[in-house]
């Protein structure tokens, strides 16, 4: 839970920016949308894993 | 020094918030969350032990320690609300934001109101 979490996402999102650009050149629109919609969904399960930490330390910390 | 390390990342997920803003939205948003996140624990994590010590130094008082709690509950209840409530307003959702920091608010109250009645029944007692 450091600099890394930020350049994994980061580095997530180009790749499945050029990933789209590939496949739309190359005439596969949905297959484009899929993997958008897929780096997506690994990303968001990163984040909620992070909010998910930070919640349960506040809680524990300020014993809400 | 640990503070520069923080103000640190929070530019780079910047900077890299507004690199990934032009080919894909959502990415910018999630950075600029988890780096919010990061900067929280850290904060978290910092505010530990000077809580620790202002609750021994109160308890020597001989003040009840459920003030102190109800003050710390507080503090919380404010950082996250506020906390959710920035990145609400962060993706557009500007009235999402305002319902977030209303639940903190309504939260805070409900932890604050037995407090107000013990002083009111103290005040009572004086008179």
């Amino acid at each position: 839970m450091d600099v890394d979490f930020i350049f994994k996402i980061a580095a997530i999102g180009i790749i499945v920016t050029v990933l789209h650009q590939l496949l739309v050149r190359s005439g596969r629109e949905e297959q484009a949308m899929l993997t958008t919609l897929a780096g997506l969904v690994v990303v968001l399960l990163m984040i909620v894993d992070a909010i998910s930490e930070l919640f349960v330390t506040v809680k524990n910390l300020f014993g809400l | 020094m640990d503070i520069i390390k923080i103000l640190s990342i929070l530019i780079i997920a910047a900077i890299l918030a507004i690199v990934l803003k032009q080919y894909k939205e959502e990415y910018a948003l999630i950075i600029s969350v988890a780096a919010g996140i990061i900067a929280l624990l850290f904060a978290a994590e910092k505010i530990i032990s000077p809580i620790n010590m202002l609750r021994e130094k109160i308890e020597e008082f001989g003040i009840k320690s459920e003030y102190f709690s109800t003050a710390i509950k507080g503090l919380g209840l404010a950082y996250i609300s506020s906390f959710i409530g920035d990145i609400c307003r962060d993706c557009g959702q500007s009235s999402l934001a305002e319902k977030a920091e209303i639940a903190g608010k309504c939260a805070v109250f409900i932890l604050c109101v037995p407090l107000s009645l013990t002083l009111l029944d103290t005040v009572l007692g004086f008179i």
